[in-house]
């Protein structure tokens, strides 16, 4: 009994999302014994744990996911040829799911949340570039906490730093929308606009497949 | 009618004076003269806040002292992930009836504790992690931009804050307009569910039908779809039209919202989809054809 109330202060404690023991042994003296354990733990709380941060080994994870945790970005590699810069992860996952629907591939999932600057969206559109598969890009923002304004300054900055080669099709709605409109006008990219959500997942992959 | 906020709601703000706040504030003060009223900060009690175009708000150090000078029945929250809990728990505390909580990122066990608290007090919690609620021309709680909102009939709910807008969005081109909007919000651990939602929107008269946007993760889809079952069976159902995100998703992988997981083989798009369609409600493959495809319901 013991064992299982350490188990359990350890979860609390740590904060853990899954702890889970296998194998359990009982050796000849009667002692109980933890042989291995696979533990993972609740991101929203490593703030409060940094001897799990210590943890942490990036040669484990994906290049672009750790470049994109630097920047606050929620990013997740894909196989496909379609680049997304999505605000909201609902958003961004149905941005993939219509991707899909018109007969592409996502490359990527990413949301660059609710508060995102000018330079994590510059980030954002790098990370994105440097996949190779990565054969055109769609930019989906419906603004509430985000302003459009941000997401289209940031889209000019980043498409003029990298000199971008891929189409880029461009989808702005909700929050400062006409200021964000008329920054990507007036900014001399060439930017396939989209009026929707629709018309934008047929433009990019038009614009990809031919 | 509509469904938990109206004109004559009133709000008090927890975490007014950071940016975030202060803009959403602002926003919502320009939005029908929605009932801003007192923000609280626990170091600024006695001054007060001043939004860009000069108004201002008294600021008071606690929920009860802000709720007692202004008669507040609503609070929402901006304030950081680290003290996020401790603010939802204070505004039950102070007995204020709906507390809605914008912040992302809360962790999980702090939940577990708010939601132990709200299930002994008379107190509702929206979110948290969620853009708040809305009911058109009247009132607005939270991040959702004003100007997609279109007085009418149709009841929206979802996890999701921008496919919120997206459903909102497209009613209000296809001409019927929201009851209410409201945002639950995208963690596993959560103050209200679909299901109490529901309740309210088959409840109220103005709500023609229902917009339901889920996702992948946890089992409150399955939980809404045996829900509608049930109260169908009683005589009580509203046209429906559905969306689950993230059909695409790779399974195991936290898709931005924390409760957005496909875990063990568990909450998946398909088995959503399919107990939503078995209840009877419409499910539309396109993200983009919530709208179009309630009107075709609405149409028979």
């Amino acid at each position: 009994m013991a064992l299982f109330k350490n188990l359990y202060e350890a979860f609390v404690s740590k904060d853990m999302s899954l702890l889970e023991i296998n194998p359990l042994i009982v050796t000849k003296s009667n002692d109980v014994q933890v042989l291995d354990a696979k533990v993972s733990f609740d991101n929203n709380a490593l703030f409060r744990h940094p001897d799990v941060m210590e943890l942490r080994d990036i040669t484990e994870e994906d290049e672009k996911e750790v470049e994109a945790s630097k920047h606050d970005l929620a990013y997740i590699a894909l196989d496909g040829e379609i680049g997304c810069m999505v605000n909201g992860a609902g958003l961004a996952m149905a941005t993939m799911d219509i991707i899909k629907l018109y007969g592409a591939e996502p490359a990527n999932f990413l949301d660059v949340g609710g508060s995102a600057t000018t330079e994590r969206v510059t980030a954002a559109f790098k990370i994105i570039t440097a996949d190779p598969n990565v054969k055109g890009i769609l930019v989906n923002i419906f603004g509430g906490i985000m302003r459009c304004d941000v997401i289209a300054e940031g889209v000019v900055q980043a498409a003029k730093d990298i000199n971008l080669e891929v189409p880029l099709v461009v989808r702005l709605e909700g929050t400062k929308v006409d200021e964000g409109k008329a920054i990507i006008n007036s900014s001399g990219l060439n930017v396939i606009a989209a009026d929707d959500l629709d018309d934008a997942a047929q433009k990019i992959v038009k614009a990809v497949k031919g | 009618m509509s469904i938990l906020i109206n004109k004559d709601t009133k709000i008090i703000v927890q975490g007014l004076t950071g940016k975030t706040g202060t803009f959403h504030t602002e926003q919502a003060l320009a939005y029908h003269g929605t009932q801003m009223l007192a923000g609280t900060h626990p170091k600024k009690g006695g001054q007060q806040w001043t939004s860009v175009d000069g108004q201002s708000l008294p600021l008071f150090a606690t929920v009860a002292e802000a709720k007692s000078a202004t008669g507040a029945n609503a609070s929402v929250i901006y304030v950081p992930p680290a003290g996020a809990a401790a603010a939802i728990e204070e505004a039950i505390d102070a007995g204020i009836d709906l507390i809605t909580c914008i912040t992302e990122g809360v962790p999980v066990q702090d939940m577990v504790r708010v939601k132990e608290k709200l299930d002994n007090s008379k107190s509702r919690l929206i979110g948290p992690n969620c853009p708040g609620l809305m009911t058109p021309d009247e009132c607005k709680i939270g991040i959702m931009p004003p100007s997609i909102f279109r007085k009418g009939s149709v009841g929206v709910l979802s996890r999701s804050g921008t496919l919120t807008y997206e459903a909102v969005y497209q009613t209000s081109m296809a001409g019927l307009g929201q009851s209410s909007a409201v945002g639950i919000g995208g963690d596993p651990v959560k103050g209200t569910e679909f299901i109490d939602v529901l309740e309210m929107f088959l409840a109220d008269d103005q709500t023609e039908s229902i917009i339901m946007i889920g996702e992948i993760g946890g089992s409150a889809e399955e939980d809404a779809a045996q829900f509608l079952i049930d109260e169908a069976k009683k005589g009580r159902s509203k046209p429906m039209v559905g969306f689950i995100a993230g059909r695409t998703s790779p399974p195991g992988r936290t898709m931005g919202h924390a409760g957005a997981v496909i875990s063990g083989g568990k909450g998946g798009a398909d088995e959503k989809i399919a107990a939503l369609e078995e209840a009877g409600v419409r499910v539309s493959p396109s993200p983009a054809k919530l709208g179009v495809t309630l009107v075709d319901v609405l149409n028979g």
